[in-house]
């Protein structure tokens, strides 16, 4: 846009100004109705099993237990301590209960844990820095 | 011994055992399936065709990817199966991928103590011995003497990992580049990755191939 006289450039000036207000003003509003979403958003509830319950560094303990039907938790790991080294996304079906076709919220996170060998065989004979990393589900493991 | 002539002696090709429990079982699940019309036949043989597409050479061009493209090395690490994804190899099922790079630290092995879990869409079927016991219980229990015996020795200043795959996700070891190779090609170096090295119980070294 060219300014060749006065009348003009107070005109620009003003339309300036008044474009600048609206611009504040719908800035304003946008904000406001963002800062809404964020307090929405920060106030969602979330579905069981929706988000991790373990996080990376947590201690956890692969649970003894011996359920009747299909399962994915070996034995040797019973009762074992491990750390969580990745919670694994997405999250999937909990095959325990799909082998009964109970599908239906039963989605959570595997977790992929790191468990010394050590701990695992009282009498092993590797270096003690060997360990062994395995995914859990959700259901098979508690904190510590 | 056949009746047919065409050059050469052979034995006759065919089955002659009783099939077993595990292959009748099979046969009437299937003409179940087809019966109910839950399967085709045609989605039957197709999978089977899916499966033979499948093979060490496809982990081979990932794991030579890798070493010669830092961004695609870290977009492996981050997620297996998307990267595989970028180079036009398929996940046919819902698995996961997680590649586990080797290091002057960390060596890395991978087993299924359950079962034969295994990287198939990018890696193929399994080898005989991967599917036994005596590797599924040993690969966990003392996994650097079964390393021995494939010729691996691990010094003690280095972690051997094991990654038992029993839920959705499956491994791929990303092997060490070996030494010698910087004037190498892409395809050079995918000619070297086998499949024992992605599985973890062989280092790649400048002397084998596939």
């Amino acid at each position: 846009m060219g300014c060749r006289n006065g009348g003009d450039a107070r005109a620009t000036f003003l339309a300036i100004v008044s474009f600048k207000g609206e611009r504040d003003a719908i800035l304003k509003a946008r904000f406001e109705v963002s800062s809404q979403i964020e307090k929405q958003i920060r106030e969602i509830v979330t579905a069981t099993g929706e988000v991790p319950s373990f996080g990376v560094g947590d201690r956890v303990r692969v649970m003894t237990r011996s359920p009747v039907g299909h399962y994915r938790v070996p034995t040797y790991l019973r009762g074992r301590t491990g750390v969580v080294d990745a919670v694994i996304e997405p999250v999937a079906m909990d095959n325990e209960e799909e082998a009964y076709g109970r599908n239906a919220g039963s989605r959570r996170h595997y977790y992929r844990i790191a468990v010394p060998m050590t701990s695992i065989w009282p009498d092993y004979a590797g270096s003690p820095r060997d360990d062994l990393r395995i995914e859990v589900f959700e259901t098979w493991l508690e904190r510590i | 011994m056949s009746q047919h002539d065409h050059g050469h002696p052979h034995a006759e090709i065919g089955h002659s055992e009783r099939p077993g429990y595990y292959d009748i079982m099979e046969t009437a699940v299937r003409e179940l399936l087809i019966e109910r019309r839950l399967l085709g036949a045609d989605e039957i043989r197709r999978q089977i065709e899916v499966l033979d597409s499948r093979t060490p050479a496809l982990g081979a061009k990932v794991v030579a990817r890798a070493w010669v493209d830092p961004a695609f090395r870290a977009r492996l690490l981050a997620n297996g199966r998307t990267a595989c994804e970028e180079l036009g190899i398929t996940f046919y099922d819902d698995t996961q991928l997680i590649v586990l790079e080797n290091t002057d630290t960390v060596h890395n092995l991978i087993v299924c103590t359950l079962c034969s879990c295994y990287p198939r869409p990018v890696l193929g079927l399994p080898p005989d011995w991967y599917k036994l016991k005596p590797y599924r219980a040993r690969a966990v229990s003392e996994p650097r003497v079964v390393l021995a015996e494939f010729g691996t020795h691990i010094p003690d200043n280095i972690e051997v990992r094991v990654s038992d795959s029993t839920a959705f996700v499956r491994y791929l070891v990303l092997p060490k580049r070996p030494d010698g190779t910087d004037d190498y090609s892409e395809e050079q170096l995918a000619a070297l990755v086998t499949r024992d090295a992605m599985i973890g119980v062989i280092p790649v070294s400048i002397g084998s191939s596939q």
